[in-house]
């Protein structure tokens, strides 16, 4: 009884989803329908609301866009989570050491730690991918647990502030505020970076359309044998892909830590690279499918911090892993029997 | 104790979240499916014991609803691969982030905290503390279970089919076999074997605590690759495993090194082994 009609897995995985959602606010004693409504005011009813929005959304479709171009050449990404924190460390510490220098060289200079950070780490299962095989669910999965591991040693020995956190960013690194162009937006966590998040997406969609090298990368996934009779540097391409999306997780990381927070400190992107995978998938690596899943995805994330005091936020994670689950099953894998 | 017999015990301790994820990962991976939400299933499977222990204040039906939790997350696997047709390792992700999830929504629904269960009964144990890490019922219940899954690939027919299925789903098809009942079967299989681990790791510590199954599901993936999916070489390497990361405790207690440093080890070492694993494949 596999299912087959497109509309029919549809609308059993958007049944699956409601079915969980109800569950989980009526376990908590919540009836479902103010739940949604309180959670929907709370996220877009409000300026401020919007402009947490605006701010989570932007980290996942930098995040989502990251996890796409891995995709694209049949790469999964699921480093993005480890890539992310050691990143933001690396922007938290250099950030914090740019107090000489003025906001032309600083800010370039701490997003540029953040990338090439973020690219590093996932380089090396990139490397462990082309030179060895070893396939890079398995070793990002790895590196993620030896980043959480490292980060605290890191922190506690030099890099820190003799804590769990970096010190202040230097003001001149720091990314603008969207508050401070429009009051409306006051005490909201969004900056500039909100540029970052709709240029990124659209930026790579065109270089995978109109590159040689980008044009390749969709095609090393499917089929490597006929790339690789075709002279295409079948490896070479493979670790510039994953080492990208390791770079733009990187990028992820300075819209949190220099647009936001001001300092790194342990666990703050806790969640953001798996979400980040979520975005990618159900925007199917095209750019407004990307800025879109990133607005919803950070709507319900927004929603759940509001339901906080009657249903646990968890929650809202719960409800993701099963959204993840039912556009899974909706889309299907494409092998057909 | 001497300091080798307390490396030795603390391995056995630890071995048995390492072979149970090891025997899981053996079955489902010889049916042809990707499964990397044993980490996700351990979470699972230990939090339905504890609260199964606590809300009855018996280890027993603890340990079974852990079971039937670890059994119906894994086979919840099965269904999105099989049946959905849902990508194997989107699924497996999917699974792990709910896992987590549900285990902190459970923990402040049920106890309005954020990192740990209260303290939970446990079997009766011997007093002797080494004895008691030994005769831990769902250490033996793992220990059974390994023979049983060699035995199940040596002499059943489930076992030729599962491979079958693994192997060559066009022709076991042809050969009249129900590859997807077959599938079924597996991962569900995998999840009470799993099960075992999560419960071990509950009962062992008297309590449900976020992060204690510490990577062992993922970490267990390097151990099958090593052991090539055969059931004895496999649980040989989760063995070493264990003991590595028993080893790590004891130099913690006794050098002043930084713990982080030794926690990064066993990641280290299974990225290392993960790679001349594959190189090894490669080559074959």
């Amino acid at each position: 009884m596999t299912l087959t009609r497109p509309h029919a897995r549809a609308i059993v995985a958007a049944a699956i989803v409601l079915l969980t959602f109800d569950l989980l606010v009526f376990a908590a004693g919540e009836s479902p329908w103010i739940a949604l409504s309180r959670g929907l005011a709370g996220s877009l009813g409000t300026a401020y609301g919007v402009g947490q929005v605006l701010y989570k959304a932007t980290s996942l479709a930098i995040a989502g866009a990251a996890f796409s171009v891995a995709y694209r050449a049949g790469l999964f990404n699921v480093g993005l989570e480890g890539q992310l924190s050691l990143a933001a460390l690396a922007s938290g510490v250099v950030g914090a050491r740019l107090g000489w220098a003025p906001w032309w060289l600083a800010l370039p200079l701490a997003v540029a730690a953040a990338v090439a950070v973020g690219g590093a780490w996932a380089a090396i299962a990139a490397w462990l991918r082309v030179a060895f095989g070893a396939h890079e669910v398995i070793t990002t999965i790895l590196l993620n647990r030896l980043a959480d591991a490292l980060i605290p040693l890191a922190l506690a020995h030099g890099l820190g502030d003799g804590g769990v956190r970096t010190g202040d960013v230097a003001h001149a690194a720091t990314i603008p505020r969207l508050s401070t162009l429009t009051h409306a937006l006051a005490g909201s966590a969004a900056s500039l970076a909100v540029v970052l998040a709709v240029l990124t997406p659209a930026l790579l969609d065109r270089w995978e359309r109109r590159s040689i090298a980008g044009r390749e990368l969709g095609l090393v996934g499917p089929s490597p044998d006929a790339c690789r009779a075709a002279g295409v540097p079948v490896a070479r391409r493979l670790f510039a892909a994953l080492t990208l999306s390791g770079a733009l997780a990187g990028l992820t990381a300075c819209g949190v830590v220099l647009g936001y927070k001001g300092h790194y400190e342990l666990g703050m992107t806790a969640g953001t690279g798996f979400a980040g995978i979520a975005v990618g998938l159900l925007g199917r690596g095209r750019p407004l499918g990307l800025l879109a899943a990133a607005l919803l995805v950070g709507a319900l994330q927004q929603a759940g911090l509001v339901l906080n005091a009657s249903v646990p936020k968890e929650a809202t994670d719960v409800l993701f892993g099963v959204v993840i689950l039912a556009v899974a099953i909706a889309g299907r894998r494409e092998e057909a029997r | 104790m001497s300091a080798a017999l307390t490396w030795l015990v603390e391995t056995v301790r630890m071995s048995c979240p390492y072979v149970a994820c090891a025997l899981a990962a053996i079955v489902t991976e010889r049916a042809g499916i990707i499964n990397v939400a044993l980490e996700g299933a351990l979470v699972v499977s230990g939090l339905a014991t504890a609260v199964g222990a606590a809300l009855t204040g018996s280890a027993l039906v603890g340990f079974a609803s852990g079971i039937v939790a670890g059994t119906l997350f894994c086979a919840g696997h099965g269904l999105a691969v099989v049946r959905g047709r849902a990508d194997a390792i989107v699924s497996s992700i999917a699974l792990n982030v709910i896992a987590f999830a549900l285990a902190r929504y459970a923990l402040r629904l049920l106890w309005d905290t954020a990192s740990s269960s209260p303290r939970l009964a446990g079997f009766d144990a011997p007093s002797s503390p080494a004895l008691a890490v030994v005769t831990a019922p769902a250490l033996l219940a793992t220990v059974v279970a390994a023979c049983l899954v060699g035995a199940l690939f040596t002499w059943t027919r489930l076992g030729l089919r599962v491979d079958a299925v693994g192997e060559a789903p066009d022709a076991a098809r042809a050969q009249g076999i129900d590859v997807a009942r077959v599938q079924l079967v597996a991962t569900a299989l995998s999840g009470a074997l799993v099960a075992l681990g999560g419960a071990h790791l509950v009962l062992d510590q008297h309590r449900f605590e976020i992060g204690m199954s510490g990577g062992r599901g993922f970490l267990a993936l390097a151990a099958v690759l090593v052991g090539r999916h055969r059931v004895g070489a496999t649980v040989v390497a989760a063995i070493g495993l264990a003991a590595l990361d028993a080893a790590q405790i004891a130099v913690q207690g006794a050098m002043k090194l930084p713990p982080e440093l030794l926690l990064a080890l066993p990641y280290v070492a299974a990225l290392i082994v993960v790679a001349v694993a594959a190189r090894r494949a490669r080559v074959a």
